[in-house]
């Protein structure tokens, strides 16, 4: 065996290779010395066998850290995934003693709350099941394991409740984790990406978090968690958009509150979607909309800029995406410096300077805080890009322009399916369901 | 599935409140039009149940589905040909009237056609959808929609600027006998049902269609808001003088406190989603006829990859569309609008008293047998 694999790993020199003997047996032993935690080998295999409390093929064939493994081809899978080979009688046995660097029971930090859960899946595979096992205590969460990418090997377990699921999304789900084709996957929004039949989507239709809170909840209600090793985010699907803007502490307070939060949050998608072309469109299409007040006031605003609305517009788009990219990926210390200096002192220099007016200063900030209120990152991200086809519109169209593209995005909207399921409809009470429309299906 | 229904049914009341219903009924205000209205909601309801009774029986099937099983291929195929045809008609007119009257309003130093251009995109890409998404859309849109329209209406009959000395002195007009024209007129508003044409294809097996009392009494508040609240603003006679009678009362209307004082331009938004909506859910099923003539065509209700025979005759609309657009004016378009009230009424009842027809010989018990 020693030989075989030196040859498999022929440059290697972290492969470590020992054939021991004591009275009765000559046994051999090989792993990946840096995939491995050398102390489990130690105490496991190396001890036990020199000691020779109890014969070490009994030792081998009764404690359940041993398997035996009879492919010969699946050895170099094996040890890289940090398991241990162990060669007696000709039999082969594995133990698995990979030790797994990641961080250590992380805190929740892309989806924060203020009162729920605050502690977030691990990066380690087992430990993000473990959570996920404690906190759903059914003897009806299954959990299937897939490999995913030729070079990378990612182990990808998918849990679910059997009871609860719909079949046919587990099917589908399935067949698409069994047909990827890659070579390295790294994080999960790449895997949440092959797993699309359609590859240019703009909404997400799975939700990437990290929240345990939300996932168990999630596996109640028949969704499917899928989780990679080496990332703490897990997706969750199928999903539907109302899903996406709701967030896990809507839950946790009084009705009312939740309410009122909800309705704020969508108000601010219209928000952040519309404001800017809206603003293009009144300003050079139809000033005669607002009250006369209201358009005088913008008008006086906007009489020491030297060039149409939308060219304003762009400018200060432009700079707020610079910002919010650049606090995004600098260092965390930098970032906050880098905010007061673009946000506060250009925009004030900018509108000094008769480059743009005051009125669009405070567009362009409702708009992107109001962006930051989406709960999940991902649809904040396309509904980030979503007001740019409407600024075209209202460019060449103005108001009807604007009022047909949010229409046309409702369109798009209706017609996305999260894995075979509505993505955006009015759900309604169960008992309701059972006449639903669609049930039929042709042929 | 009942909710779906009374979505198409409000969508279709509440779009001819603005379009030409109310320019014909005012025109006859004082030769018969009241008298008409109430024949109208009668015929109305009457046609509105028939259809849904009929339709009810042969739930998960079309109209095209229907009428293959009972009529031989002759006579099916002009039928569908037909009616792929009045519903082509029916939006397309809408969308063109609405696209004048936006242009002429909003935005005049616009070309219509520049307008025409891109409400006729969004309505190919809502047309060539699959039903199912289509559903969700007219869902969505109404309940986004219905509420502002209430909203406006509610506002027109509280404001203290109608005279209702006009309204009754109009009403009193009860005892000239009904037109034609004006029943015809009337009773569009209660179309919704015919959306049911091929939507029905979505209605679960167990469906049964609740709350018909709905349609008149929802039908008749639209249909006397439509005719008497114009009236209540601009008077007995000076009513008339208007093209677009709806969006002038819209603009005699004003939010005192809002960002917006005109009320007009809410309406016209609001308009706006509808008519698109309206036209697409139009579109949507002329496709669907044509497809459905040859008999080979297996339907979907939902799929993944729209089908190229949907863009194709979809994009062929719109270009008629925009031809249309050069030659079409509001003199053209009133006339049509009265020839076509008129044809739409006959097509439509004759039809419908012919499906109750044909779906009272059969049992309903036998079906779940022919449909496999």
């Amino acid at each position: 065996m020693i030989q075989a694999i030196h040859e498999r790993f022929a440059n290697a020199k972290d492969v470590k290779t020992h054939r021991m003997t004591n009275s009765r047996f000559i046994a051999e032993v090989a792993y990946i010395a840096t995939l491995v935690d050398e102390s489990k080998v130690s105490e496991f295999i190396l001890v036990p066998f020199a000691k020779e409390e109890v014969p070490f093929n009994d030792l081998l064939d009764r404690n359940p850290n041993f398997t035996e493994l009879d492919d010969s081809a699946r050895w170099t899978d094996v040890m890289l995934r940090g398991f241990v080979l162990i060669k007696l009688e000709s039999k082969i046995y594995t133990m698995d003693a990979a030790r797994v660097i990641r961080n250590a029971n992380p805190l929740t930090s892309v989806e924060s709350t203020i009162e729920g859960p605050q502690i977030a899946l691990s990066e380690d595979l087992l430990d993000s099941v473990n959570i996920i096992r404690s906190r759903y205590a059914s003897p009806n969460l299954q959990s299937e394991e897939f490999t995913v990418g030729s070079i990378s090997k990612t182990r990808v377990v998918m849990v679910y409740d059997h009871i609860r699921v719909d079949p046919t999304v587990l099917d589908m789900v399935r067949l698409k984790l069994r047909s990827i084709q890659t070579d390295v996957l790294s994080a999960t929004g790449e895997l949440a990406k092959f797993m699309n039949d359609n590859r240019k989507r703009l909404f997400p239709v799975e939700m990437i978090t990290e929240r345990v809170d939300r996932l168990t909840r999630g596996l109640s209600k028949g969704k499917i968690i899928v989780m990679m090793q080496g990332s703490m985010f897990a997706i969750m699907l199928p999903i539907m958009f109302t899903e996406l803007m709701t967030a896990t502490e809507d839950r946790y307070e009084s009705f009312w509150t939740s309410v009122m939060l909800l309705s704020l949050r969508f108000v601010a998608l219209l928000m952040t979607t519309t404001l800017p072309a809206l603003y293009i469109a009144v300003i050079s299409y139809n000033p005669e909309l607002f009250r006369v007040q209201l358009a005088f006031s913008i008008a006086g605003s906007r009489a020491s800029v030297p060039y149409p609305s939308f060219i304003e517009v762009f400018i200060m788009l432009f700079m707020i995406e610079m910002l919010v990219e650049a606090s995004v990926r600098l260092p965390k210390y930098i970032g906050s410096t880098a905010t007061t200096v673009g946000g506060l002192i250009l925009g004030q220099a900018a509108q000094q300077a008769g480059l743009v007016s005051s009125i669009m200063i405070i567009v362009t900030s409702v708009m992107a805080i109001s962006n930051f209120v989406i709960p999940i990152y991902s649809l904040s991200l396309a509904v980030r890009f979503i007001k740019y086809p409407l600024i075209v519109l209202a460019i060449f169209f103005g108001l009807p322009g604007v009022a047909c593209g949010i229409f046309a995005g409702v369109i798009y909207l209706c017609s996305q399916r999260s894995f075979g399921k509505p993505y955006f409809r009015l759900m309604l009470p169960i008992d309701w369901k059972h006449t639903d429309i669609g049930e039929v299906k042709s042929k | 599935m009942n909710r779906y229904f009374y979505y198409s049914f409000v969508m279709v009341a509440m779009l001819n409140l603005m379009l030409f219903v109310p320019a014909v009924l005012i025109e006859q205000r004082m030769t018969g039009a009241v008298s008409s209205m109430l024949v109208a909601i009668v015929l109305g309801t009457l046609t509105g149940y028939a259809a849904t009774a009929a339709l009810g029986r042969y739930p998960g099937m079309g109209i095209p589905e229907i009428f293959r099983l009972h009529m031989p291929e002759w006579f099916v195929k002009p039928v569908l040909a037909l009616y792929a045809f009045m519903f082509f008609f029916a939006s397309s007119f809408a969308l063109i009237a609405f696209t004048l009257l936006m242009n002429r309003v909003l935005t005049p130093d616009l070309p219509a056609w520049n307008l025409l251009l891109v409400l006729g995109a969004v309505c190919i890409y809502g047309s060539t959808r699959s039903s199912m998404t289509l559903m969700f859309m007219l869902e969505v849109t109404i309940l986004l929609i219905t509420p502002v329209v209430l909203f406006i209406l509610f506002k027109g009959i509280r404001s203290p600027d109608v005279a209702w000395n006009a309204i009754f002195t109009v009403a009193q007009y009860v005892r000239v006998p009904p037109t034609l024209k004006s029943v015809a007129a009337g009773t569009f508003i209660f179309t919704g049902y015919i959306n049911l044409a091929i939507f029905n294809r979505l209605n679960p097996p167990n469906f049964r269609l609740k709350g018909r009392w709905l349609i008149p009494l929802f039908g008749s508040g639209i249909l006397f808001t439509t005719f008497f609240l114009p009236i209540g603003f601009h008077g007995t006679v000076a009513v008339q003088r208007y093209m677009f009678v709806w969006t002038q009362t819209a603009d005699s209307m004003t939010m005192n406190f809002g960002f917006i004082e005109r009320v007009m331009f809410l309406f016209l938004m609001i308009y706006l989603g509808l008519t698109v909506l309206y036209t697409c859910v139009g579109w949507h099923q002329s496709i669907e006829f044509v497809r459905s003539i040859s008999k080979k065509y297996q339907y979907e209700v939902d799929f993944n990859k729209t089908p190229k025979a949907n863009w194709w005759i979809s994009c062929i609309y719109f270009v008629i569309c925009i031809g249309a657009m050069f030659i079409w004016d509001e003199g053209l378009n009133m006339l049509v609008a009265e020839i076509w009230l008129v044809t739409r009424m006959f097509v439509e009842q004759v039809s419908i008293v012919f499906l109750f027809l044909v779906c009272r010989k059969r049992p309903p018990a036998v079906k779940g047998a022919v449909s496999s």
